[in-house]
């Protein structure tokens, strides 16, 4: 029991989404808080590491943002290879974008089941005037295919860490109810990993090598 | 007309169809010509001391300017960042010292579009000066000037329009064509170099009729000048963009031969892994020849499939490899045949792998770790094997280990361009383009997306030492007419494994 409270529990989160929705924006953002004063000067970029402490449970994120590869179809069971959580990203003033997110939840449901956290973003709000998806559709769509859906603007910074710190929480919950029904130790009450609403996330530390 | 002009040889007017590598030459022997028969060249050196300066700066157009060292901003000790700090201070020696010339390169923040293209030019001079090497300049100045220059060619899609490049310099050649100090008539003869060079990296989809007419305009004026030489300069590599013959790579072309019917009969286990392997290679270099640089700086901004159709069409064919793989496993229904195409496979990834062709590579692999065959059972054995290239392309610590490999690879060698796009994304979404403090173009951003193509170019020079083999060819047919439905590849793979035994 104590074990599972110390650990550092380890997630792997991809980014999908058709191209120039801003998933890159998003990372960076929330990962390096670098979309304003951007002086962003690494190559090793494509995969990020942000970690957290979400009510005493140390959690390390690993992210991977396929930006620039959306035409690469064939490598989406690369793309998505171990992932605990996906983001779906789509731009609201685009509404191919939003079927884009309908056919990799149609992928990811099929190829992972239910192992993996998904999480559908309608992001650019900043741009809530030429909005072409309508909020509520989209709402109603996660719904229906057991994802969460998410608003955000990189640009303003809204919404973006409450995406990650919520996705973690519910990376967090599975594999504490898996593990728990995996093993007979127990953790907590039975069946309910509480975690309480404080956003204790900001503990940030970019870590370079990966273990 | 006065200068080195009618001291250049004459002696390369037979081909038309000369090559960037001759060209080169030619360049060089312009320099070279111009270096021994005017030893004032030292002095256009100096920033500003020429005597009939002032009626030049007088119009104020800053495409006017003889030198724009000062104006561009670096990022050196002494933290000036703005234009003009580091005026006053930079003009104490006549020849830029070792240390100043690489500060300015290794650490060129930015600088005006203007500044940026002036100085483009400039690596002219410095040629000049290796040829003539009577400036206390090191190789290594000289190598990071030229590559300034390189990276600039390579990255002024990202800031200007091929047509406004194109502009300025013709209207810098003009501006000092007619001047009577040969130092500055070398500034327009270092602007029409550079103009060639451009001409020559326009992609096909650059080559609209108003760039062409401007072009052709040009190599007339020249001949009423009595420009011949540059006119035939001109002309030459005009002739070499538009003739189709002058392609440098078509496409693989697949012979029909005779005996049509025991082909079709064949399967892949009838050939010879490394022969496949060979042939995918080939099949997958022939695209990635066709890819023009341009297009990848174009797709990490706006992913406009009309300005990348040769992106495209790398890219198609990645994904239809993988499909072609997915088919063909799935399809038999004797368990047994299955399994050898999929041993089949894993031998091809080996030899793919021997060739350094990653991105065929990582098409199979992908089709092999598809949830359709993946949660089949194969041998233990091959599944083992695929692990390993799973941990050369796994992605934490943003593909290290994929990196690493592909920095000690030696050319020839197919990269994965997904990734290559992923690297130019991130770069242009994570830096500004301009400056913190105005207008000012960042370079160094522009440096990044360089050095990311700079890569690609090196691994593409070599070529594969293979040769065609047609019976391969002909059964692979371009990999057309496979499913690439996924649903299909699911049910296809319940039918062989029903779900509830998963």
């Amino acid at each position: 029991m104590a074990g599972a409270q110390n650990r550092t529990s380890s997630f792997k989160i991809v980014l999908l989404g058709e191209g120039c929705v801003g998933k890159t924006s998003l990372v960076l953002r929330y990962v390096e808080d670098k979309f304003n004063d951007k002086h962003y000067s690494t190559l090793q970029a494509s995969f990020l590491t942000k970690k957290l402490n979400i009510n005493g449970s140390r959690v390390s994120l690993a992210i991977w943002d396929t930006a620039g590869q959306e035409r690469f179809h064939a490598l989406g069971p690369i793309y998505y290879r171990d992932s605990q959580g996906a983001i779906l990203v789509y731009d609201i003033t685009d509404e191919d974008s939003f079927e884009k997110v309908k056919m990799w939840v149609k992928e990811l449901r099929k190829m992972l089941g239910n192992a993996v956290q998904l999480c559908i973003v309608g992001n650019k709000i900043d741009k809530e005037k030429e909005r072409h998806v309508a909020a509520a559709a989209a709402e109603e769509y996660a719904k229906s295919v057991g994802a969460k859906h998410y608003h955000s603007s990189a640009k303003l910074n809204k919404g973006v860490e409450e995406l990650f710190v919520d996705l973690s929480k519910r990376m967090l919950q599975k594999k504490l109810s898996s593990d728990e029904s995996g093993s007979d130790r127990a953790v907590g009450g039975r069946g309910s990993v509480v975690i309480a609403d404080d956003s204790a996330a900001p503990a940030t530390q970019k870590k370079g090598g990966c273990c | 007309m006065t200068g080195g002009m009618h001291a250049y040889p004459q002696s390369h007017n037979s081909d038309i169809c000369v090559h960037q590598a001759q060209f080169m030459n030619h360049q060089n022997a312009l320099i070279a010509d111009r270096a021994t028969d005017d030893t004032s060249a030292r002095c256009s050196m100096l920033p500003d001391d020429d005597e009939d300066e002032e009626d030049d700066y007088a119009e104020l157009n800053p495409l006017d300017m003889v030198d724009v060292r000062d104006l561009l901003v670096r990022d050196d000790s002494s933290d000036s960042t703005s234009n003009s700090s580091s005026g006053a201070g930079s003009k104490q020696s006549a020849f830029p010292s070792s240390k100043r010339s690489s500060k300015i390169l290794s650490g060129l923040k930015g600088g005006s579009v203007d500044a940026l293209v002036i100085y483009a030019t400039h690596v002219g001079k410095h040629d000049l000066c290796a040829v003539g090497s009577f400036l206390s300049l090191s190789q290594a100045d000289l190598d990071t000037d030229f590559m300034y220059q390189e990276a600039f060619l390579t990255t002024y899609r990202t800031f200007l329009t091929p047509e406004e490049l194109i502009d300025k310099l013709l209207y810098r050649y003009n501006k000092f064509s007619h001047a009577q100090d040969v130092s500055k008539k070398r500034l327009s003869r270092n602007a029409f170099s550079l103009l060639v060079r451009v001409v020559d990296e326009l992609t096909s989809s650059e080559l609209v009729s108003s760039i062409n007419l401007r072009l052709l305009r040009l190599v007339a004026e020249l001949v009423r000048e009595g420009e011949l030489t540059l006119a035939k300069i001109m002309r030459r590599k005009l002739l070499e963009k538009f003739d189709p013959n002058q392609k440098p790579i078509k496409k693989i072309e697949i012979v029909v031969s005779a005996p049509k019917s025991p082909l079709k009969e064949a399967t892949l286990i009838d050939f010879k892994s490394q022969e496949l392997a060979e042939q995918l290679t080939l099949l997958e270099n022939d695209f990635y020849q066709r890819l023009e640089l341009p297009e990848l700086l174009i797709w990490s901004r706006e992913q406009n499939e009309e300005k990348c159709p040769n992106l495209v069409e790398f890219t198609e064919h990645f994904n239809k490899i993988s499909w072609w793989c997915r088919n063909l496993i799935l399809k038999p229904d004797d368990p047994t045949t299955r399994e050898k195409y999929f041993i089949k496979f894993v031998h091809i990834l080996k030899h793919l792998r021997k060739h350094n062709n990653f991105n065929s590579l990582l098409a199979l692999l992908s089709a092999l770790d598809s949830a359709p065959i993946s949660r089949l059972d194969w041998p233990k054995q091959e599944k083992e094997m695929i692990q390993e290239y799973f941990s050369l392309i796994d992605c934490t610590s943003s593909f290290k280990s994929y990196r690493m490999t592909l920095a000690e690879a030696q050319p020839p060698c197919i990269p994965y361009i997904g990734l290559i796009l992923n690297d130019m994304t991130i770069i242009r979404v994570g830096n500004t383009a301009k400056l913190a403090d105005g207008d000012l173009i960042n370079f160094q951003m522009r440096w990044q997306l360089f050095n990311v193509l700079e890569c690609l170019r090196r691994f593409r020079k070599p070529v594969y030492p293979f040769q065609k083999d047609q019976n391969i060819l002909q059964f692979l047919d371009d990999f057309n007419d496979y499913n690439s439905n996924d649903d299909e590849m699911w049910e296809r793979s319940k039918e062989i494994k029903p779900t509830s035994t998963k």
